[in-house]
């Protein structure tokens, strides 16, 4: 087999914005117990765009939820900036699967939700709504109600929502896995776009190996029952260079390998 | 699939598709003009007594008449009195406590097995302890009200609430909302629109419980009118109650349906 697999580099500690050491994650029920999560150690550089690909049920999402706040680990340290998370924050942004716009807001009302609930002033407020408005692209639908949307819109305003709170991490649990496949593939670009521009820590949940590679600079692939990180992979790959598809080998070999590794 | 050939018999037959509108309106005009008919007809070959069953004209007739006299508009005035007042009380206590319990679990704890249990309890059967309590004035007959709606508001107000879902509590908690923020900013929006809806069936069940409420100690009232009349077996004054019943609620049924429209404009597949 290739190797594809690169040597650890070793991380200047001052650029490390996402620290999970030894998490695990049990759930209790009343005759059982389940563990989601065994012993899930990561960290995610500042600036980087990071995947975590497994498996539906392997605790991917779980993973995520902790980080946001959401859920509580059972066991080991999740640190973001230095600081240990306890319950959600403004400073790590989230992307859910499902459309979580609240439909009683305009499109932009949508994306000054935060900024409201801060207490930042309405002029600030329309000129943040206003710039992320143009990130995503959604000028003309800025008083439209989100049943007037389509999917991919929607999860427009979801991105420019968070990121209009200005998080240190956004964070993305399969944002475009209800997508069809031609919407699903602009809305990757626009989000490698944003991240360039925005230069946002992301780590984005998937079970689509195309999309993992596509995306990000470095993938956890994981394991299901119990959940765990089976393998590190450096991806990062310029896909397109001026337009042209380039590094096309590379992506191959990357995806035969994650494929062979989610086999077993 | 086998369909008809005929196609305007097609789109008719189809199932769970639209019909033109102007084929619905046929059905419910074609509706209300057999009901009629077939009265009509009962009356015509005469085989039921008229102090059973008066005639559709005759009841017509009636239902004008009532409507020039002062005393029968004063008979509605204060019906719709008591189901305002019967509801409006078991909203203003019924519908807070309704998202308390499909907020925080602990709260519901409280709140939903008492009432699913109270509500099983027949409103009629309350009225003689109504009377040991509240005897027999306008107090009396709200709370008859009262109890007919209020614990299934309750419950239906806690469903909906309970509906909402947790993915945009959880959005809302990532952009910074604190608890008090995500029920006053996410929940309570988030269920207006249901809770309009839940109001229009509990109105729905106000008007019913006006009759029985009007059964006590009642002298004034349609509830009473239709009492009144049925003493001196005047048929028709009870059709003329009853049908007047029916078109007070009509017509504050749509209110609300019209009401859902215009403040919730938002709604996902309208209302």
């Amino acid at each position: 087999m290739v190797t594809i697999v690169q040597p650890k580099v070793v991380v200047d500690p001052v650029d490390i914005e996402i620290e999970i050491n030894g998490l695990s994650k049990i759930y209790e029920t009343k005759n059982s117990s389940f563990q989601a999560l065994e012993d899930v150690s990561l960290y995610v550089k500042n600036e980087e765009f990071v995947s975590i690909l497994g498996p539906s049920g392997c605790g991917k999402s779980t993973i995520l939820r902790i980080l946001a706040g959401l859920e509580e680990a059972t066991s080991g340290s999740v640190k973001v900036a230095g600081e240990e998370v306890q319950g959600p924050s403004v400073k790590r942004g989230m992307v859910f699967q499902s459309y979580t716009l609240f439909p009683w807001l305009t499109v932009r009302e949508n994306i000054e939700f935060g900024l409201k609930l801060k207490g930042v002033s309405t002029k600030e407020r329309k000129d943040i709504s206003d710039k992320y408005l143009a990130v995503v692209g959604l000028e003309r639908f800025a008083n439209s109600y989100g049943k007037e949307l389509s999917g991919g819109m929607k999860q427009r305003v979801a991105i420019a929502r968070s990121l209009a709170n200005n998080p240190e991490v956004l964070l993305m649990d399969e944002p475009f896995g209800a997508l069809d496949a031609q919407t699903k593939q602009s809305m990757q670009q626009l989000l490698l776009d944003i991240w360039k521009k925005e230069k946002t820590t992301i780590v984005f949940i998937t079970h689509d190996i195309d999309e993992s590679i596509f995306l990000s600079q470095r993938i956890y692939v994981m394991d299901a029952r119990p959940g765990k990180i089976k393998e590190e992979i450096n991806a990062d790959l310029q896909l397109f260079k001026n337009g042209e598809l380039v590094e096309v080998d590379r992506f191959m070999k990357l995806k035969k390998h994650i494929i062979t590794l989610l086999k077993h | 699939m086998n369909l008809p050939k005929n196609k305007t018999v097609r789109s008719l037959t189809s199932i769970r598709e639209e019909v033109p509108k102007k084929w619905y309106l046929f059905g419910v005009c074609i509706t209300f003009l057999l009901l009629f008919l077939f009265w009509g007809g009962i009356r015509f070959i005469n085989i039921v007594d008229e102090v059973f069953l008066p005639t559709p004209n005759g009841v017509v007739l009636s239902l004008v008449h009532s409507f020039g006299s002062a005393e029968f508009w004063e008979h509605i005035g204060i019906s719709v009195y008591r189901v305002f007042m019967g509801f409006l009380l078991a909203c203003v206590i019924g519908i807070p406590l309704g998202i308390l319990a499909g907020t925080f679990k602990f709260a519901e704890s409280f709140i939903l097995p008492m009432s699913e249990f109270i509500r099983y309890m027949p409103a009629a059967a309350f009225i003689p302890l109504i009377m040991v309590w509240a005897g027999i004035g306008e107090t009396a007959k709200i709370l008859v009200i009262f109890i007919g709606c209020f614990f299934q508001l309750i419950l239906m107000v806690a469903d909906d609430t309970n509906r909402i879902s947790k993915d945009l509590l959880y959005a809302s908690y990532t952009l910074g909302a604190n608890r008090k923020q995500v029920i006053f900013k996410v929940i309570i929006p988030a269920l207006l629109p249901k809770l309009m809806t839940t109001l229009r069936l509990i109105m729905g069940w106000a008007w019913t419980y006006l009759v029985v409420a009007e059964l006590v100690a009642a002298n004034n009232g349609l509830g009473y009118f239709i009492m009144k009349a049925q003493r001196f077996l005047d048929t028709e004054s009870i059709f003329v109650g009853i049908i007047v019943i029916g078109l007070l609620g009509l017509i504050i049924d749509r209110a609300f349906a019209i009401a859902n429209k215009k403040l919730f404009p938002w709604v996902e597949g309208g209302n």
